[in-house]
């Protein structure tokens, strides 16, 4: 049997790492730049509301400065790469690299539990909502506000830009856009939403440890994929949707795999293995003679963010 | 309107495959100018549209466009007063986002970007009443992205958001080259139309001929990095596609090895 509370933990983890999905989502998918320091901003993120945390800051600022600081993490990377010249996967690496060292630093050990310390989530049943239902209430209030802002974000003048500057650089400089600005803030913003996601598992989970980064690009890369293949992302609204539908899937699938009985530290490997299947499936399929090849008549055959997920130009 | 003072630009100076795509360069347009550039494959034409556009800093020489000096600007910086069109039609709009949405972006032309709904209800307005300039229905379908556009469709958006904000120069670089001959002549038409109403100041480079005496007030063509034959109207209004080709051979004092590859006529 499948105990009720086993559920809901998948879908307040699906909800909760969902900040992260979007935050994928948004250098991945819209900006089109494979940014891998998410790994690095999403423990900055739980080390910085941690540390604050014990030391005796309220969780609500705790979890306000974190992206804060992970905004700060994607501007370094933005920086990198638009200034110095350095490749966006590199750069990621790099700055993520660099993480690991800062994230100790802001820590002072490796592991700092929360389980006595009062959370975003403790708080929320001070106010009289009942603690089996309070991490789903919180998260999903989060996760729909967040949906919201971005999905209006993405259409103002700037948004625009920014879609434009992952879809056809060329072009939105030609219409005196500063394409260096727009990748550097949507780096920024993208390590934002690591770092706050970051900031909250470590409340709901009860601790902040220095190796809970692991992979993290990877499956919110997973999300994204999943949200992709459940609904035709054609209108921003309705991909953010599916990111956030993609990650509370991508955890069940998670719950349902260790409960086949994969070990814990076995996920990666799934996830990775997801991944590959869902970005290789095209052209595995092609390759077997078993899809059509239709050269690309009107536009690209494939979005931009399919290019630079699977190396195809 | 425009003046380029003796442009120079070499690629890869100093190495073995160093070239000098432009060398003392200088052209003079006045407001409402067309003039139409011609040349051979690596004559230095598009090395010349995309010196005016800021794509890459020139070597020696000024740009001054509407009394600005424009030299040291990047591409970004001189965009409020430049509109461009490129060759390829998916390279002049975004194919992921809508047909307002492209046209929103190049409504802001050089404007900073803010925080404001990108679209906002009186824009669709305009966007309509520009977009049934083209004839082409797409007034209808304002939410549709672009990549479901035919290339020729696509290339009349790019145009239209090339002059929605009326720069002060318009640069064309072949951009009707890769369309089939029929929507080619359209979106010619359709150039035609819209740099008259609006008076611009345009460059367009083209590899035909009869293009380049049909359009605009004003032939150029250049040969290894020069200017060699500047004509206008009136003196051009007369002349044939076989004149331009005898001008160009008496004025070189030499034939061309191989016509063929100078132009198609």
């Amino acid at each position: 049997m499948i105990s009720l509370g086993a559920l809901s933990g998948a879908l307040e983890q699906g909800l909760v790492y969902a900040v992260l999905a979007l935050g994928v989502y948004l250098t991945f998918r819209v900006l089109n730049f494979p940014d891998l320091t998410v790994d690095g901003s999403f423990p900055l993120g739980a080390a910085v509301a941690a540390r604050l945390i014990t030391c005796g800051a309220s969780p609500v600022t705790a979890t306000v400065i974190a992206p804060a600081l992970g905004f700060a993490a994607g501007v370094v990377t933005g920086v990198l790469n638009t200034k110095l010249r350095i490749s966006g996967l590199l750069a990621g690496i790099l700055t993520m690299t660099a993480l690991y060292s800062v994230n100790l630093r802001i820590m002072g050990r490796a592991n700092i539990p929360l389980l006595r310390s009062a959370t975003v989530l403790t708080g929320l049943q001070g106010l009289g909502i009942p603690s089996t239902v309070s991490a789903i209430v919180l998260f999903s209030a989060i996760v729909v506000l967040l949906k919201i802002v971005l999905d209006v974000f993405l259409r103002t003048e700037f948004g625009l830009a920014l879609r434009a500057t992952g879809d056809n650089e060329v072009m939105i400089r030609s219409l005196g856009v500063n394409t260096d600005s727009m990748k550097i803030v949507g780096v920024g913003l993208s390590n934002a939403l690591a770092a706050l996601a970051g900031a909250l598992v470590a409340q709901y989970q009860g601790f902040a440890d220095i190796g809970m980064g692991i992979g993290m690009v990877v499956a919110g890369l997973a999300s994204v994929i999943i949200g992709g293949a459940l609904v035709a992302p054609n209108t921003i609204g309705v991909a953010t949707l599916g990111v956030v539908a993609g990650s509370i899937i991508y955890r069940f699938a998670v719950f349902f795999a260790l409960r086949m009985g994969f070990a814990p530290t076995d996920l990666k490997i799934v996830t990775a293995v997801l991944v590959v299947t869902a970005l290789s499936g095209p052209a595995v399929r092609s390759g077997l003679g078993l899809e059509r090849r239709k050269a690309p008549r009107n536009g690209r055959a494939k979005s931009p963010a399919q290019n630079i997920l699977t190396g195809h130009k | 309107m425009v003046e380029l003072s003796h442009l120079r630009k070499t690629f890869l100076p100093g190495t073995s495959n160093g070239r000098m795509a432009l060398r003392d360069v200088s052209l003079h347009l006045a407001p409402g100018d067309f003039v139409t550039i011609i040349g051979s494959n690596g004559a230095g034409k598009s090395t010349l549209l995309n010196a005016v556009a800021g794509v890459f800093p020139v070597d020696e020489g000024t740009i001054v466009i509407d009394g600005r000096d424009v030299t040291g600007l990047p591409e970004h910086q001189r965009a409020p007063i430049i509109g461009r069109v490129f060759q390829d039609p998916m390279q002049g709009t975004a194919g992921s986002m809508s047909i307002e949405e492209n046209l929103a972006m190049a409504a802001r032309r050089g404007e900073k970007r803010r925080l404001v709904r990108g679209v906002a209800p009186k824009d669709r307005k305009t966007f309509r009443e520009y977009l049934s300039l083209l004839d082409l229905g797409l007034e209808m379908r304002l939410s549709d992205p672009v990549r479901l556009l035919s290339g020729g469709q696509r290339q009349a958006l790019a145009l239209l958001m090339a002059t929605i904000a009326k720069p002060k120069l318009l640069l064309l670089d072949e951009h009707v080259a890769a369309l089939d001959p029929k929507t080619a002549q359209d979106i010619l038409a359709l150039t035609d139309r819209i740099v008259r109403r609006y008076a611009l100041t345009v460059m367009m480079v083209t590899h035909n001929l009869r293009h380049a005496l049909a359009f605009g007030n004003r032939t150029v063509m250049m040969h290894e990095g020069e200017i060699v034959l500047d004509v206008r109207d009136p003196e051009r209004s007369g002349m044939t596609v076989a004149d331009l080709l005898e001008r160009f051979h008496k004025m070189r004092g030499e034939r061309l090895s191989d016509d063929r590859i100078l132009l198609e006529v």
